[in-house]
C-alpha cells in the first residue's frame, strides 16, 4: 500500500522527468510495444496503438488472436511482460489503482453475481467504487427505469435472460461514470436484434463522452466502431476506420477485410 | 467500501440454505452424538474360556468373570484351537485357558499358572483387557485367605472430572473439531467459486485494495465461527450440564484469533486453486493432518519424534489444548501463555500470507 | 495424498502410552521412595518432570499442563511401610483426558505392585515364618496374538485404508458429476440415447481405476514400509477392497443425485462423511464401548464393515469364510445405494 503514496509519484516524475508527456493531445489510451508472454508462448507481441477520447475503438481478431489478453493488460488484470502504456493519464506499471478507478469493465463471461438480486449487484459495485448509499439509491432508480427493468429490481440475476444480463452488466460497468469502458465480446450468444439494442446503449454512452474499447468477432459490429484494429497472431495487422480499411483492401465489407488478413494466421486456436 | 463487500458475502451466504442448515445442524448433531463414541474404556470384552479343570474352583472363577461389567462371557470352548476359532471369527477377543491342575495346584502349592491369549490387532484393547483380567484373577486369589506381609494401598482420584465421565473430556475437543471443519472448508471454496463463475474479474478491475477484499471475505466466516462456537457451548451445557470452568471471555477471545487464522488458511488455499476440486482436496488433506496430528484423538507424547515436530507446528494442537484447559480445568491466562504464543504467531503469519497470496493481476 | 496419509498415520498414530508427565510430592525423602520414583521414571510410559515442594504445587502444575499425573506419598512413607507393612500413595489423574488417565493408572499400579512384591520377598527372606501365610497366587502367562510387538499401526492401517477409500472415492465421483451438472454438460450426455445409468457408470470407471491404483500403493506401503503383514489371502484382501471401492463410488453417485452444486457435494462428502468415518467406524475407538444406539448407528457405516474385514484378513490372517458375512453386508450396501441412486435419477428425468 506504500506504493500508492507519494513515493510512487516521485518515482514516476523522476522516470518521466525529461520526456514528453506519454499521452498525446486528445488521446486517452496509448500503448507502445505492449507484450504478454505465458512461458514461451507470446500471446500479445509488441503492439502499439492509441485510442482517442470519446471514440468507439474496436479490437477484432479470431479466437486466440490475443484480444482478450491485450484488454486484460489495459484493465490491470494482467501484468505486461514488456512495453509501456498509459490509460486515462495513468501509467500501467505504477498507477493501476488509479486506472481502475477511471475505467469500467465487462468481461466475456457474464460476471455479475447470479445469486444476488438486480439492485444488490448495482449496490455492491456502486459501493465498491465509493458511491454513497444515497447516490446509489438515486442512480439505481434512474438506471432501472432507463433499462426498463423496474419490475425485475428484486429478481435474482440468475433468472434474467442473457440479453438483459448483458445490458445490466454494461450498466453496472459504467455506473460509476468511468472515462473508459472495456467490453470483452459483450454480445456473445444473443440474437441480432438484442445485439443491435446493446449497441444502441453503447452509442448513447459514447454520446456523453465515454470512450469505448470493445473486442468482438462479429464483423458486422466492427462497422459500428469509429476505428478498428485487427489482431492476427498477437500482432496488430491493420488499424483504421472501417471505411478506410475496406477501401485499402478493396473489400465490400469488414468480413472480407478480416478474411484477407486472417489468412496469414499460423496459430491454431 | 468494505461494508458493501461484507454485505454481499452475507447475502450470498444467507441465501444458501444448505450452508445455513449445515452451520446449525452439524454442530448440534456432533455435540449430541460424538461425545458418546470417544471412549477407550473397554467394556463388554468378549471372552472365551477353555476349562480343562472343570472343578468347583474353576467354576467359581467363571462365575466371577461373568459377573463383571468388563467381560462378556461368550462361552466355553472344549480346547484351545476351538477357542482360537472364536477369535478368528470375531466372536471373541480374549481367551482364558484354565489348566487341568488348577484346583490341585492352588490347594497343594498355593500357586497355579493360567494362560491368557488376546487378539492384539488393537493393541490398546488387548493391553487393557489382559490387565483387567489379571486384576480379576488377583482378586479371585485373595479369597483363599492368607496375608501379604507388605502392601501399599493406592488410591486414585480424577482431577477436573471426579465422576470419571468419558464424555466430558471430548467436549472441548469436539468443539475445536467442528469449528475447524466449518471455518476451514467454507472459505476454501469461496474464492474458487468466484474464479469459476468469473465474478472475481469484475471485482479485480475495481480499485478495491487486497486487504479489504480479504477482510471482507474473512469477517463473515469469523462470525460463522463464533455462531458455531456459541451453539456448541449451548448444546453441551444443555445436554451434559457442562459449563466452561474458566473465563468465557478468554475462551471467546482466543477462539476469535483461531477462527480468523483457520479461515484465512482456507482463503489461501482458495487463492492458489483454479478449480474447486483442487481446493477441496487441498483443504481436506490439510485438515485431516491437522486433526490427526493434534493430539485430540491420540496422545502426542505417544508419537515418534518427527511426528511430534509436526504436531508442534500445528495450530490445532495449541487451540485444542487451550480449549481443554479453559473449559475443563479453568486455567487462567498466565497458565495459557505458552499455548497462546504459538497460536498468535500462526495467526499473524497466516493473515499476512492470505493478503499477499491474493493476486489481482496475473 | 494417500501415500502421505498412510505413512503419516501408520507411523505417527498410536494410542499406547509414552512419556506421560508425572509430578511427585514426597514429604519424607528416603531411599525406598527414591527407588520407586526412579523405577516409574525409567519405564517408557512415564517421565518424572516435577518434584513438588507441596501438594498445592501439584494442583498448579495440573492447571498449566506441566503434569498429567500427580503422586502424593504418605508422610514417613518408608518407615511406615517397614514398621507396619502398610503405607499409602495417592494418585492424581488428569480427568480431562480419560483415556490417558485410565491407562496411566493401570501402569502405575503395576509398577507399584512389582516394587511391593520385591519388598515382600525381602521381608519373607528375613522372616521365613511369614511365608506360611502368603496368599495364593495365580500367575498368568499372556500371549498377544497376531501382534506380539504390540504395534499400533496394525490397528490403524486397516482403519486408514477404509477412511482414505471412502472419502477419496465418494468425494471424487460426487464432485465430478455435480461439476458437469453445474456446467450443463451433463444435460448433453443425458439427452443422448444412452441410458442415464450407463452414462453415470461410464463416468465412474476412471475413478474406479484411480482408486484401484490408490489401493495398490496403500497396500504396498503398508506391507513394505509399515511392515504390516498380510497374513491372509492377498487375493481376498484385494477383492474385498475393490468391492468396498465400488460401495464408496456408489455413495458418491448418490450424493451427486441429491445435490445441485459442487460446494454442497464437497461439504457432504468431505465434512458430513468425515466425522462418522473417523469416530464411528471403530478405527480409533472401540465400537463395543459405545452406547447401544450408537452401535446400531455404526451398522450403517460401510467403513466399519470394511475395516473389520481388513483386520481379520490382513492382520489375523483368518480364512475368508469367517468374513463371508462382512462381504455380504458390503455387497448389500452396494446394491442398496446403487438402486437408490438409480431410482433418484429416474425420478428427475
Amino acid at each position: 500500500m506504500i506504493w500508492d503514496g507519494s513515493f510512487r509519484k516521485k518515482i514516476i516524475k523522476y522516470v518521466n522527468s525529461d520526456t514528453e508527456p506519454f499521452l498525446r493531445e486528445g488521446e486517452i489510451i496509448r500503448a507502445e510495444g505492449l507484450t504478454k508472454c505465458f512461458g514461451d508462448f507470446v500471446a500479445v507481441d509488441h503492439i502499439s496503438f492509441s485510442v482517442k477520447k470519446g471514440e468507439i475503438f474496436g479490437f477484432l481478431g479470431a479466437n486466440g488472436a490475443g484480444k482478450t489478453t491485450a484488454m486484460k493488460m489495459l484493465c490491470g488484470l494482467s501484468k505486461p511482460t514488456e512495453g509501456r502504456a498509459e490509460v486515462a493519464g495513468y501509467d500501467l506499471k505504477w498507477e493501476v489503482r488509479k486506472i481502475k478507478r477511471s475505467i469500467g469493465y465487462m468481461s466475456q463471461k457474464f460476471s455479475l453475481y447470479e445469486d444476488l438480486k438486480v439492485w444488490e449487484n448495482i449496490r455492491l459495485f456502486g459501493g465498491i467504487y465509493g458511491l454513497s448509499d444515497k447516490e446509489i439509491q438515486i442512480k439505481t432508480d434512474s438506471l432501472l427505469e432507463r433499462l426498463g427493468l423496474e419490475q425485475q429490481r428484486n429478481m435474482f440475476v440468475r433468472s434474467l435472460p442473457l440479453g438483459w444480463k448483458q445490458k445490466l452488466a454494461f450498466s453496472v460497468a459504467i455506473f460509476h461514470e468511468p472515462q473508459i469502458v472495456f467490453l470483452d465480446e459483450p454480445t456473445g450468444g444473443v440474437d441480432p436484434a438484442t445485439r443491435r439494442g446493446f449497441w444502441e446503449m453503447i452509442y448513447d454512452a459514447a454520446e456523453w463522452g465515454l470512450t469505448v474499447f470493445v473486442t468482438t468477432h462479429y464483423m458486422d459490429e466492427a462497422e459500428y466502431c469509429d476505428r478498428v484494429s485487427i489482431m492476427v497472431d498477437g500482432r496488430i495487422e491493420a488499424l483504421d476506420a472501417p471505411s478506410a480499411l475496406k477501401s485499402k483492401y478493396n473489400a465490400a465489407n469488414m468480413d472480407q477485410v478480416f478474411h484477407t488478413l486472417a489468412r496469414k494466421a499460423k496459430r491454431d486456436e | 467500501m468494505i461494508k458493501y463487500l461484507i454485505e454481499k458475502e452475507f447475502k450470498q451466504l444467507w441465501r444458501n440454505k444448505f450452508i445455513i442448515s449445515l452451520i446449525i445442524i452439524l454442530p448440534c448433531l456432533v455435540m449430541l452424538v460424538f461425545p458418546w463414541t470417544t471412549t477407550m474404556e473397554i467394556k463388554n470384552l468378549n471372552i472365551t474360556v477353555v476349562d480343562y479343570d472343570r472343578s468347583p474352583v474353576s467354576a467359581q472363577l467363571l462365575n466371577k468373570l461373568s459377573s463383571t461389567e468388563y467381560f462378556n462371557f461368550t462361552g466355553l470352548a472344549s480346547n484351545y484351537s476351538e477357542a482360537l476359532q472364536h477369535i478368528e471369527s470375531g466372536r471373541s477377543d480374549i481367551v482364558l485357558e484354565i489348566p487341568a491342575s488348577f484346583e490341585t495346584d492352588l490347594t497343594n502349592s498355593r500357586s497355579s499358572s493360567i494362560m491368557i491369549a488376546a487378539n492384539a490387532v488393537n493393541e490398546t484393547k488387548a493391553n487393557l483387557g489382559t490387565s483387567y483380567l489379571t486384576a480379576i484373577l488377583a482378586d479371585f486369589a485373595s479369597q483363599f485367605g492368607g496375608e501379604v506381609p507388605v502392601n501399599i494401598s493406592v488410591e486414585s482420584s480424577y482431577r477436573f472430572n471426579s465422576t470419571m465421565d468419558y464424555k466430558i473430556p471430548m467436549i472441548p475437543s469436539l468443539i475445536v473439531l467442528i469449528i475447524t471443519l466449518i471455518v476451514g472448508f467454507l472459505p476454501s471454496m469461496n474464492i474458487v467459486i468466484e474464479k469459476e463463475n468469473g465474478t472475481i474479474e469484475q471485482i479485480n478491475v475495481t480499485p478495491v485494495p487486497k486487504y479489504s477484499f480479504i477482510l471482507g471475505k474473512l469477517i463473515p466466516y469469523w462470525i460463522i465461527g463464533v455462531v458455531v462456537l456459541t451453539l456448541s457451548l449451548v448444546v453441551s451445557y444443555l445436554m451434559y450440564s457442562l459449563p466452561p470452568q474458566g473465563s468465557l471471555i478468554l475462551l471467546y477471545g482466543i477462539s476469535i484469533f483461531y477462527i480468523l487464522g483457520i479461515s484465512a488458511l482456507g482463503l489461501i488455499i482458495s487463492n492458489y486453486s483454479t478449480i474447486m476440486q483442487q481446493a477441496m482436496f487441498t483443504i481436506f488433506f490439510v485438515i485431516i493432518i491437522f486433526i490427526l496430528m493434534s493430539g485430540i484423538l491420540t496422545p502426542i507424547s505417544s508419537m515418534p519424534q518427527w511426528a511430534q515436530s509436526i504436531a508442534s507446528v500445528n495450530p490445532l494442537t495449541y487451540f485444542s489444548e487451550i480449549m481443554r484447559m479453559i473449559y475443563l480445568k479453568g486455567s487462567s491466562f498466565p497458565d495459557l501463555i505458552p499455548y497462546i504464543k504459538p497460536l498468535f504467531v500462526f495467526f499473524v503469519f497466516i493473515i499476512t500470507w492470505a493478503i499477499l497470496s491474493y493476486k489481482k493481476r496475473g | 495424498m494417500p501415500v502421505v496419509m498412510i505413512v503419516l498415520f501408520g507411523f505417527a498414530l498410536s494410542t499406547e502410552l509414552k512419556n506421560v508427565k508425572v509430578g511427585v510430592y514426597t514429604p519424607t525423602d528416603d531411599i525406598f521412595t527414591r527407588k520407586l520414583i526412579d523405577r516409574i521414571g525409567e519405564s517408557e510410559y512415564f517421565t518424572i518432570v516435577f518434584d513438588a515442594p507441596d501438594k498445592e504445587a501439584l494442583d498448579a502444575a495440573f492447571l498449566n499442563n506441566t503434569i498429567e499425573v500427580g503422586m502424593i506419598f504418605q508422610d514417613n512413607f518408608y518407615s511406615t511401610i517397614s514398621h507396619d507393612g502398610r503405607a499409602s500413595v495417592q494418585i492424581l489423574l488428569d480427568g480431562t483426558n480419560m483415556n490417558i488417565a485410565q491407562m496411566a493408572q493401570f501402569y502405575l499400579r503395576n509398577i507399584i505392585g512389582t516394587s511391593v512384591q520385591e519388598l515382600a520377598q525381602e521381608v519373607v527372606m528375613a522372616d521365613p515364618e511369614l511365608s506360611l501365610n502368603l496368599p495364593v497366587e495365580i500367575k498368568p502367562t499372556t500371549s498377544m496374538l497376531y501382534n506380539p510387538q504390540m504395534k499400533s499401526s496394525f490397528n490403524f492401517v486397516p482403519g486408514v485404508m477404509g477412511m482414505i477409500l471412502t472419502l477419496v472415492c465418494s468425494m471424487m465421483t460426487s464432485v465430478s458429476i455435480v461439476r458437469e451438472k453445474e456446467r450443463g454438460t451433463m444435460e448433453v450426455l443425458l439427452v443422448s440415447p444412452v441410458k442415464p445409468f450407463l452414462v453415470i457408470l461410464a463416468k465412474t470407471i476412471p475413478y474406479f481405476v484411480i482408486s484401484a491404483l490408490n489401493l495398490a500403493t496403500t497396500i504396498l506401503l503398508a506391507i513394505y514400509l509399515l511392515q504390516v503383514p498380510v497374513s491372509g489371502s492377498m487375493l481376498w484382501v484385494v477383492m474385498i477392497s475393490l468391492l468396498y471401492i465400488m460401495v464408496s463410488l456408489s455413495l458418491g453417485i448418490l450424493v451427486s443425485t441429491l445435490v445441485s452444486t459442487q460446494q454442497e457435494a464437497i461439504l457432504i462428502s468431505a465434512m458430513v462423511f468425515l466425522m462418522p468415518t473417523l469416530l464411528l467406524s471403530g478405527m480409533l475407538f472401540p465400537i463395543e464401548s459405545m452406547p447401544v444406539i450408537l452401535q446400531y448407528v455404526s451398522y450403517i457405516i460401510p467403513a466399519r464393515w470394511y475395516i473389520d474385514a481388513m483386520k481379520a484378513l490382513m492382520i489375523q490372517g483368518v480364512s475368508v469364510k469367517y468374513c463371508i458375512d462382512l462381504v455380504a453386508i458390503l455387497f448389500a450396501f452396494l446394491v442398496a445405494i446403487t438402486s437408490l441412486s438409480v431410482y433418484k435419477y429416474k425420478d428427475r428425468l
